[in-house]
């Protein structure tokens, strides 16, 4: 079931802590609420895969901390900063949500695009624009232009929107119970961890050899 | 058997609290220098530095590691003292000897880090400055140090040191005033870069900053006229008035958190500075304690949540004096209550020039405020903003608008009632004290399991305590700017 914008607020009210769904700073309700979702912020900071150092993303790259300093270009805008960052076209960075969010084992997300944005040639996800009950952290936006010219970008944008769906059941397994939940708690942006899958530690040993 | 007497039992309680103060310093001043270490190595690692980098890293990596392993052997003992267990006399002085080498090693190591490449601090460092100094506020360095303790010094004291030509000096001073507040560089210990905790530091030191050649502290000291007479720059009664002054400035923006990470590392050297000269350029630490206190009650700021810091730090101070000898210790008491007077005499003119600054103060509502953020930093959220309608009310008023199927305005008001207002940067970081002080003995817990546990010691669980809540207090501090921005339209 979608929650219509009073549902939507009820819940952030929930008597009950462990069904209420948090999110933080709320900055202009008038404004965020729409009549099925929440509109969300562009935050200050943005990763973006190095491509003038390597040819291609290899499976069996060692992921590490000195890989992200190597590989990620990172930039972090100030809030009040005058200019903005530039995607553009074909271009893809990685932002997040101004907004933190902690989902209750009842409730599911889906982060969407604003028309507004959308016809501009902004995506805001790539393929994961779905939140998973018990998800803890502000939402990390696979930001691409399609469009012909490059947009600038903002600290404090209302780029996306999130809506909520009631679950049928409280999940038995929430992501913040998920055993090998990679990005539960996140507070800004967070790179892939792709690596770090099972099935990837996996395919990665030498041992491993297809069925 | 004969029952303690009550002073006797409440300086074994004050004992133990110092010890874990202490255990607390020690085991986060070492996991802080192992991070700097770790992202150094990716720095270095990542191709960006020279490779001779690591001949210098490696060692100091082992020798911290060393230092861990210390802590883990006598993990035991640390665990039964967190508990209350009882230690043997013998075993509580091993126990403070251990605590101590280990922090006096990581004190020694800071000073290393000089020869590693020089990291520049995180930019919430000026979000918090320029929040809490407002209009007083004017671009000003902030560079890292391998000293443990922040400090303010002017660029044009260094330039005279090397010994350059006048006309040339007063070129460059004329330059640099354009673009520092009174040439002013801070400076911050690399321990510190992600621990914003610390920073309430950096506004004392921008008091003196606020004190330019100390014009402020002579006038103060010496009355009007007598500022255009030549008056000694190391004047020590200037600089204890400077030092009050600092004290009161960083007290009226940051509350009594302004003074807990000094006091801390106080408490962790093991004994105190032998007074060299007759009159020392800093008042004794409890002098100036005692002063801000005052001046806290003055302004109507509660101290609640920090008052043991404060009593700890005088219970150490005096547990050190007692170990001095004579004539020395005779000597720091006459100095303490010589200084004492001196400044009693003079805090209602420092307290006027400081209430004249233009500052963002901290009061009361502010502390009540990051009492509210603690809550929240204690549910693992950010704190960068404080709801104003309390959730039984909003639920009664969304309830109502259903049952009454009300027109768009009205929900539009009722929803109005989620809008946060930005904390202020001193809100959150007071916030995070507060949490800190009240969670970091059962972190410690959780870092030394029980004898039996399954779990073994491990100086990265505590590791990990920090490195949250510096994410989150780095976070909000990033969040209340942008909330901040997008109100101003």
């Amino acid at each position: 079931m979608l929650l219509s914008e009073i549902d939507i607020a009820r819940r952030l009210v929930d008597p009950d802590e462990k069904k209420r769904l948090i999110i933080t700073p709320i900055v202009n309700a008038r404004e965020q609420f729409g009549p099925s979702s929440f509109d969300v912020h562009l935050s200050t900071d943005f990763h973006q895969l190095e491509n003038l150092n390597r040819p291609y993303i290899p499976l069996d790259e060692k992921h590490s901390a000195e890989w992200e300093a190597k590989y990620t270009k990172k930039v972090v805008l100030s809030a009040d900063s005058k200019e903005g960052l530039y995607l553009h076209p074909g271009e893809f960075v990685l932002g997040s949500t101004l907004e933190y969010f902690r989902f209750p084992d009842n409730l599911a997300g889906r982060i969407e695009g604003r028309s507004s944005w959308g016809r501009l040639g902004l995506l805001v996800h790539a393929t994961a624009g779905f939140v998973d009950p018990g998800y803890a952290g502000a939402l990390t936006l696979e930001l691409s232009n399609v469009g012909r010219l490059p947009i600038e970008l903002k600290p404090g944008l209302r780029l996306a929107q999130v809506c909520f769906f009631e679950m049928s059941t409280p999940s038995l397994i929430p992501y913040d119970k998920k055993h090998g939940a990679k990005y539960f708690g996140s507070p800004g942006v967070r790179s892939s961890l792709a690596h770090a899958d099972p099935e990837m530690r996996k395919i990665l040993s030498p041992e491993w050899k297809p069925q | 058997m004969m029952a303690k007497p009550e002073s006797q039992e409440s300086n074994e309680a004050l004992e133990h609290r110092r010890v874990l103060y202490l255990l607390g310093e020690a085991v986060e001043k070492l996991v802080r220098l192992r991070q700097v270490l770790a992202r150094q190595r990716v720095f270095v690692e990542a191709g960006n530095e020279k490779p001779e980098y690591p001949s210098v890293i490696d060692p100091l990596s082992k020798a911290l590691e060393k230092q861990s392993q210390r802590l883990a052997i006598n993990s035991a003992r640390i665990a039964s003292f967190l508990r209350r267990q009882p230690l043997s006399e013998e075993e509580r002085v091993a126990l403070r000897g251990i605590l101590q080498s280990v922090i006096n090693v990581v004190l020694g190591f800071h000073e290393a880090l000089i020869l590693l490449p020089r990291e520049t601090v995180e930019p919430q460092v000026f979000r918090v400055l320029r929040d809490c100094f407002k209009e007083e506020w004017k671009p000003t360095p902030v560079i890292m140090t391998n000293a443990l303790t922040s400090y303010e010094y002017r660029i044009e004291d260094v330039l005279v040191n090397l010994d350059i030509g006048q006309g040339e000096l007063e070129e460059w001073t004329r330059l640099l005033r354009g673009f520092t507040r009174g040439g002013s560089i801070l400076a911050q210990a690399f321990l510190d870069r992600d621990n914003p905790l610390a920073w309430a530091v950096l506004s004392h030191e921008y008091g003196h900053a606020l004190d330019p050649d100390k014009g402020v502290s002579k006038k103060i000291v010496y009355g009007d006229g007598e500022v255009e007479k030549e008056i000694a720059d190391g004047d020590p009664k200037v600089k204890w008035v400077s030092e009050i002054f600092a004290d009161f400035v960083a007290a009226r923006v940051f509350g009594p958190a302004s003074q807990v990470p000094i006091l801390l590392l106080e408490m962790s050297r093991p004994s105190l500075m032998k007074i060299r000269d007759e009159a020392p350029s800093h008042p004794p630490t409890t002098v100036r304690l005692g002063l801000v206190r005052e001046y806290l009650k003055e302004l109507n700021v509660g101290t609640g949540g920090f008052e043991e810091v404060f009593e700890m730090y005088n219970f150490d101070y005096a547990r050190k004096v007692s170990a001095l000898e004579e004539p020395e210790r005779s000597k720091r008491k006459e100095l303490g209550e010589a200084v004492g007077k001196f400044l009693q005499s003079h805090i209602a003119a420092v307290a006027a020039k400081v209430g004249s600054l233009k500052l963002c103060p901290f009061g009361n509502q502010q502390l009540d405020h990051a009492r509210e953020l603690q809550k929240q930093l204690q549910s693992d959220l950010p704190v960068s903003s404080l709801r104003q309608t309390p959730i039984d009310r909003m639920l009664a008023e969304l309830n109502s608008l259903v049952e009454s199927k009300a027109d768009r305005e009205r929900v539009y008001e009722v929803l109005s009632g989620f809008n946060e207002v930005p904390a202020t940067s001193a809100e959150i970081l007071t916030a995070g004290w507060l949490y800190k002080l009240g969670s970091f003995e059962e972190r410690l817990k959780q870092t030394f399991p029980e004898a039996g546990s399954k779990r073994e010691a491990d100086v990265d669980e505590y590791g990990k305590y920090l490195a949250r809540t510096d994410e989150l207090l780095l976070r909000s501090i990033e969040l209340t700017a942008v909330h901040a921005e997008i109100m101003r339209g």
